[in-house]
């Protein structure tokens, strides 16, 4: 593992190399594991792909600090998390909803079911939140269905959007501009202020997508 | 009862704080004025805590009807400042009665202004923080800009006539020049960029474009930057300060509301004492880039602290003001109109 400075009121552990379940599983559980006793100094905590992000106040607490609480809490060994959530999300696929399956369709020279039962077969797990309040980043998507990310992000995706760029799949939690292809549509809010829990993945989940039919909305 | 009505919203006014840290794992960014060093000072020229939330102005002023008695400070972008039709300074508090107007005329250099009023403006407290996060329409007034007929309330009536007429002295105020030089720390994705494609961030002056708002700011360079990673490069943490390189070679600077985590490479990142510099940025300025190191970065921090906590007293010249209720003794310097009565 590396560590970098990010400017100066951030580190970042590097997992390079983190490819099977397994590295992210670990990758997950050392997540957990820092932000169970961060010294006051540290603000934030973030999981990506492969890499973690540590905030700090400079003000507050040193580098050297920083990058000694994350080491001695690493060497300590991380508890094993337990049975991860697993979560199912209706997705209306296609038409309005999911403006860019046609294209898709045409891009990957596959019919639009092909794409639908492809994405709606795996079991996908969140590797991280970010981009938006509540946007999660979720992969593996079979190989069939990586494609580049839009070369111009569409001016405005809706709030409830179910996409796909690169080898990864996300929820658009709001309106936005978006790069992602987006292939349909669930009625599932991502983030919701009046919730205990804000976000409704987190790190570690697993998740399916199940065909919702259209006629019932 | 409300302190102010909004008579005119200005181009982008928001309500801002320090900002909201510790979400950043649900993807909330932190949000909070773009340059908080401005907005400590606005702060503290009316007696508040340097935290308390105040308006940040874009470009073009609002005008507000005052609707009781308060103590103002404008600070940031330089604009011109009118009170009732009388010229009043940036960098000082002055007294508002109610009645009175508050406009903002030309712009002449930086980006966002500061508005402070004593007693702090006072919104929901979301996620510990009450500055406004428009992509997801939350904090601030209701998650969205000032609008026209919007109120303005204040978290305590606050009316200390002792605050008026601080100052931040003169040589201790920003200047925001049309050529900016900015210092930034290798970035965590440097090793993506050959050593020619990395000399490139300092060998010439990279150019603000019309593309800029709180979420970020797009540099032109003469030279575009080509890196070597894939296009579909997996993500890493960001801070505000971060600067991507686009596919198309030009830059992007993170600023406060971006996002917590970004897919594209990161040649370097803007030191935190001086990420604001890119905030007070206007399309066309020309930003220069130097390299340093963190000790340096968080001694420019540390310095940049103190220096806008120099908040002074100093009388200079006098005048009165006389509202129904009471008759006070306002000190006002660098007035162009000396000794006016109003």
């Amino acid at each position: 593992m590396k560590i970098r400075y990010l400017g100066d009121s951030a580190l970042v552990l590097f997992y390079e190399g983190a490819e099977s379940e397994r590295d992210i599983r670990q990758l997950q559980r050392d997540y957990y594991s820092l932000r169970e006793q961060a010294p006051d100094g540290i603000s934030d905590i973030v999981l990506c792909y492969n890499s973690i992000g540590v905030y700090y106040n400079p003000q507050m607490i040193t580098p050297d600090n920083v990058v000694q609480y994350i080491r001695a809490r690493l060497a300590g060994g991380t508890k094993k998390t337990g049975k991860p959530n697993i979560i199912s999300i209706p997705v209306y696929y296609g038409g309005r909803y999911g403006p860019d399956l046609s294209k898709l369709a045409e891009y990957l020279n596959m019919t639009e079911e092909e794409i639908i039962r492809y994405h709606s077969q795996k079991t996908y797990t969140v590797w991280g939140i970010g981009f938006l309040p509540g946007f999660p980043y979720m992969g593996k998507l079979p190989p069939e269905l990586v494609v580049p990310r839009k070369t111009t992000p569409a001016p405005k995706v809706a709030a409830g959007s179910v996409a796909v760029a690169g080898f990864q799949t996300g929820i658009y939690p709001f309106d936005s501009p978006g790069g992602w292809h987006v292939i349909g549509w669930t009625p599932f809010k991502m983030f919701d202020l009046e919730r205990p829990e804000l976000c409704l993945l987190k790190p570690g989940d697993k998740v399916n997508f199940t065909v919702a039919e259209r006629h019932t909305i | 009862m409300p302190v102010a009505k909004v008579l005119e919203p200005g181009f982008l006014t928001t309500v801002q704080d320090l900002g909201r840290y510790g979400y950043r794992h649900q993807g909330v960014p932190v949000s909070g004025g773009v340059d908080p060093w401005a907005l400590r000072t606005a702060n503290m020229l009316v007696g508040n805590s340097p935290g308390d939330a105040a308006l940040e102005i874009t470009l073009q002023g609002p005008a507000l009807l005052f609707l009781r008695d308060c103590i103002v400070a404008v600070t940031g972008a330089d604009m011109e400042l009118h009170l009732s039709g009388h010229k009043v300074p940036m960098w000082e508090s002055f007294f508002c009665s109610a009645g009175d107007i508050l406009s903002f005329g030309y712009r002449r250099e930086g980006c966002r202004s500061y508005l402070a009023i004593s007693g702090g403006i006072d919104v929901p407290v979301v996620l510990g923080s009450r500055s406004t996060l428009l992509t997801a329409g939350f904090g601030g007034l209701a998650g969205r800009r000032l609008k026209k007929g919007d109120l303005i309330k204040t978290v305590r009536r606050s009316l200390e006539i002792t605050q008026v007429g601080n100052k931040l002295p003169g040589d201790q105020r920003p200047v925001y020049p049309s050529k900016i030089s900015v210092k930034v720390i290798r970035g965590i994705n440097s090793d993506r960029f050959s050593k020619r494609e990395y000399a490139k961030l300092f060998e010439s002056p990279f150019e603000v474009t019309g593309r800029f708002d709180r979420m970020g700011c797009c540099l032109e360079g003469q030279n575009t930057i080509i890196s070597n990673s894939a296009a579909t490069m997996e993500s890493y943490p960001v801070v505000p300060g971060s600067i991507q390189v686009l596919p198309s070679g030009n830059l992007i600077v993170l600023l406060n509301d971006s996002q917590s985590t970004g897919g594209y490479p990161q040649i370097a990142c803007v030191i935190s004492g001086e990420v604001w510099k890119i905030g007070q940025a206007v399309p066309g300025n020309k930003i220069v880039f130097e390299e340093t190191d963190i000790n340096t970065a968080h001694e420019i921090l540390n310095m940049k602290g103190k220096v806008f906590s120099n908040v002074r007293k100093e009388s200079a010249v006098r005048f009165y003001k006389r509202t129904e209720k009471h008759c006070y003794e306002i000190n006002l310097q660098n007035c162009p109109e000396k000794g006016n009565d109003i």
